[in-house]
């Protein structure tokens, strides 16, 4: 299964973080140091995976940011590397061409499409056209519930509570 | 009205990014803090809401601790509108753990979401449980999990599965009522339900796959007759497991496995297959020479001619594997020889150390000197991680159970001589105790290994790398103890007191003094004619003026044996009963020190009348 995701930036600043199994605060930041450490001082032409700590990271760079899952040492580490291409896939679908900035101030949009994507440290959805249908139809509810919510005749009631 | 001044998320991250320095960046942070903490506790709902995304945002990406507002969150993912409740749950499955007290008011309003006629906010509380689920909430909510999975909703369904695991390893017990339920999802009509199921399938047998040796006939159709890339890495890694539960199984699969191979242009799969193949497959010939087939295929395209466009995925993996494959298919090394040898200078470290794995698991006792020549060569170009790699892999290799592939020793002691001299060395303990254990046991080698220490102690030079030093301390007492067969004692006890060896580690300077002293016994003890005795005093003038110091050294042991070295030299310039005393340490040192058994101690009866 899939313990946990790591969204870091080439400077070292953590975009995305998502556990799968139970770790610890200061445990998670640990984590992340030691990650960091690890993987983005590694030139292009190594391999995608590393070791740690008994398990594997399978991680891969898109533009300025690293894609990084950690896995058990047992998992198929060119599947990981196709779960990431998945996502990295799905984002780009959504925002149009994703960039880190998109990623920075959408931050919950984010973490939603992962949790399309991924479940309980699995794979959850392989189509990207379903998980797309699935994000574009959660977005039309909450644009719903926020227009409800800003309707001048709400305002008012709310003003006057 | 308040909201029209509260600070947006995006006020919230722009405002961060326009910090310049990380200083600014903190005080901002605070700052923004101490206004969450007035708006979170609003009872405008989107007030709320809206502070408690900006509070998940710092928590997310600034490792800010939110712990304190769990209660708000709470209330958050109670509110009735969608975009609330979603922020709510984000914030819950992103912060809450296993010590979070609101937990225990959760379970009805997760409850009521799970049932929710809203599929996505019934997805939005699975997913949350299975992030936040303990022991207490998953035993309340099993049945409603349980439920879900025969929901006509395809996206319920299929999160409810994969869920399940979470359920079951937090409420083993449920197995027993849920497991039918489970299996029945191997039947959906849809495929991304029977892959979920699968994975959990997977993940339960990697515990203990014995229970799901009795579905092997419902995965041996989906492995037939599935096209999905997922599915069928999860079906062959289940398989792995189960194979070894049932030597039947094995041949089963074995068709399909292969059919999968030949079909598939995933390496991923591939790559898969060869594993599971490796776990219980070895013996099938067939299946061997497709997957030997398969993995030279991989090994070509991982090299792209001109190392411009390796695929260094490939060639790690592909190493990995030809590794599993090693004991009933050999003839991949030998067909792939310089490719794998070309891998020990690879800029890659992982493909470095796969490749040498590799290598050392071909070494036999006739290809043992050929191996060890390529490793040293690569070795001297290597930087000095990787380099020692190489040099330890030749120490442990050639000392296997005592030193079982080494026909020729007096070779060997030669390339321990040349190990030394590698720039990066750094074995100095292991080749101590390789020189001496060799010297012990191998009576042939020790006039070789007498040279060695000879060399050692004379060519200063090598004296700088400091793990060099305990290699000295083996080469002086190599020349004490096989004194007879030394070339010039004078020379050696020249290198041994030379000024340089006050700057070694005192547990060297140790070694040396007693080397001089057993040296010297021999000497005086052997001196029969007048110009012997004129050797012997330049031998005493010599320690007089280079040892004399250490006599008051701070280190106990070289102070002591500096001692008792010039106790020694008084004892033999008074000539009065000198001669049978040197005769008798004389003898004390030419009896022989062999190995002792581990077990000796054990032998030895403990007298009566002996408590110990």
């Amino acid at each position: 299964m899939i313990r946990f995701v790591l969204l870091i930036s080439r400077q070292g600043k953590v975009r995305l973080t998502k556990w799968y199994s139970p770790y610890t605060q200061k445990e998670r930041l640990k984590a992340i140091r030691e990650l960091s450490a690890l993987i983005l001082p590694r030139g292009p032409k190594l391999c995608n995976f590393v070791e740690w700590k008994g398990l594997k990271v399978v991680y891969k760079r898109y533009a300025s940011l690293y894609f990084c899952i950690c896995v058990d040492s047992e998992d198929n580490e060119l599947d990981g590397l196709e779960v990431i291409h998945h996502y990295v896939q799905v984002l780009d679908r959504y925002f149009g061409n994703v960039c880190e900035l998109d990623l920075i101030f959408n931050f919950h949009k984010a973490y939603f499409i992962l949790d399309e994507i991924l479940i309980a440290g699995e794979l959850q959805e392989s189509s990207k056209k379903s998980v797309s249908r699935v994000i574009s139809a959660q977005d039309t509810l909450v644009e719903n519930a926020k227009e409800q919510a800003s309707s001048l005749s709400n305002m008012i009631a709310q003003a006057t509570k | 009205m308040d909201y029209l001044f509260q600070r947006s998320l995006d006020d919230l991250v722009k405002g961060l990014r326009s910090q310049a320095a990380a200083s600014g960046e903190s005080r901002y942070v605070a700052k923004a803090l101490e206004e969450i903490r007035k708006e979170i506790k609003a009872t405008d709902p989107h007030i709320k809401a809206a502070a408690v995304h900006k509070l998940a945002y710092l928590n997310a990406l600034h490792g800010v601790d939110m712990a304190w507002a769990a209660f708000q969150v709470v209330e958050v993912m109670s509110m009735p509108k969608f975009s609330h409740k979603k922020i709510g749950y984000l914030a819950a499955s992103q912060s809450f753990t296993d010590s979070t007290d609101v937990l225990l008011l959760i379970t009805n309003l997760l409850k009521k979401d799970l049932s929710s006629k809203n599929e996505f906010e019934a997805g939005m509380a699975l997913e949350c449980l299975s992030r936040i689920a303990t022991p207490d909430l998953v035993r309340d909510l099993t049945q409603d999990v349980l439920t879900m999975l025969g929901s006509s909703k395809l996206y319920i369904r299929k999160k409810a599965t994969l869920v399940l695991f979470k359920v079951f390893s937090k409420h083993p017990e449920s197995i027993r009522v849920a497991f039918k339920r489970l299996v029945e999802k191997l039947d959906d009509r849809d495929s991304q339900v029977v892959a979920a199921c699968v994975s959990v399938l997977h993940e339960l047998a990697r515990q203990d796959p014995q229970p799901y040796l009795l579905l092997a006939p419902e995965l041996y159709r989906l492995l037939v007759e599935s096209t999905n890339n997922w599915l069928l890495i999860k079906l062959v890694k289940l398989f792995a497991l189960l194979m070894p539960l049932e030597p039947r199984l094995a041949k089963k699969i074995a068709e399909p496995l292969c059919e999968q191979m030949r079909r598939t242009s995933a390496k991923s799969l591939v790559l898969e297959c060869i594993r599971t193949i490796t776990v219980g497959l070895l013996d099938n010939t067939e299946v061997v020479e497709l997957a030997a087939g398969k993995l030279q295929e991989i090994l070509a395209a991982s090299h792209g001619g001109d190392g411009e466009d390796d695929d260094p995925n490939l060639k790690y993996l592909g190493l990995q594997a030809v590794l599993d494959l090693l004991p009933v298919y050999p003839q991949l090394v030998t067909q792939s020889k310089s490719v794998i040898i070309s891998c020990l200078n690879d800029v890659d470290p992982s493909v470095q150390m796969a490749s040498l794995r590799l290598i050392v698991s071909m070494v036999s006792d006739s290809n043992l000197a050929d191996t060890v020549q390529i490793l040293m060569r690569y070795a001297l170009s290597a930087e000095k991680i990787f380099c020692n790699e190489l040099l330890s892999s030749i120490l442990s290799t050639c000392s296997r159970s005592f030193y079982e592939l080494v026909t020729d020793f007096s070779w060997y002691v030669g390339v321990l001589g040349e190990l030394v001299r590698v720039p990066n060395f750094e074995q100095g303990k292991e080749v101590e105790r390789q020189l001496v254990d060799i010297g012990l046991r191998v009576e042939s080698v020790r006039k070789d290994l007498s040279r060695l220490a000879r060399d050692f102690l004379i060519d200063s030079s090598t004296w700088e790398n400091s793990h060099i030093h305990r290699v000295l301390a083996a080469a002086a007492w190599i020349a004490g103890e096989y004194v007879e067969l030394a070339g010039d004692l004078f020379e050696i006890v020249e290198a041994l007191l030379q000024p340089r060896m006050k700057k070694l580690p005192p547990s060297v300077q140790a070694v040396f003094l007693q080397a001089v002293l057993k040296i010297l016994v021999h000497f005086a003890s052997a001196a029969a004619t007048a110009v012997d005795a004129e050797v012997v005093d330049k031998m005493v003038t010599l320690i007089r003026e280079n040892a004399g110091s250490l006599q008051s050294h701070v280190d106990t042991e070289v102070q002591e044996r500096a001692s008792n070295l010039f106790g020694l030299i008084s004892f033999i310039e008074d000539e009065a009963g000198s001669g049978e005393m040197l005769a008798g340490i004389r003898e004390a040192f030419a009896k022989d020190l062999g190995p002792v058994s581990q077990f000796s101690q054990q032998r030895v009866v403990v007298p009566d009348g002996l408590e110990l």
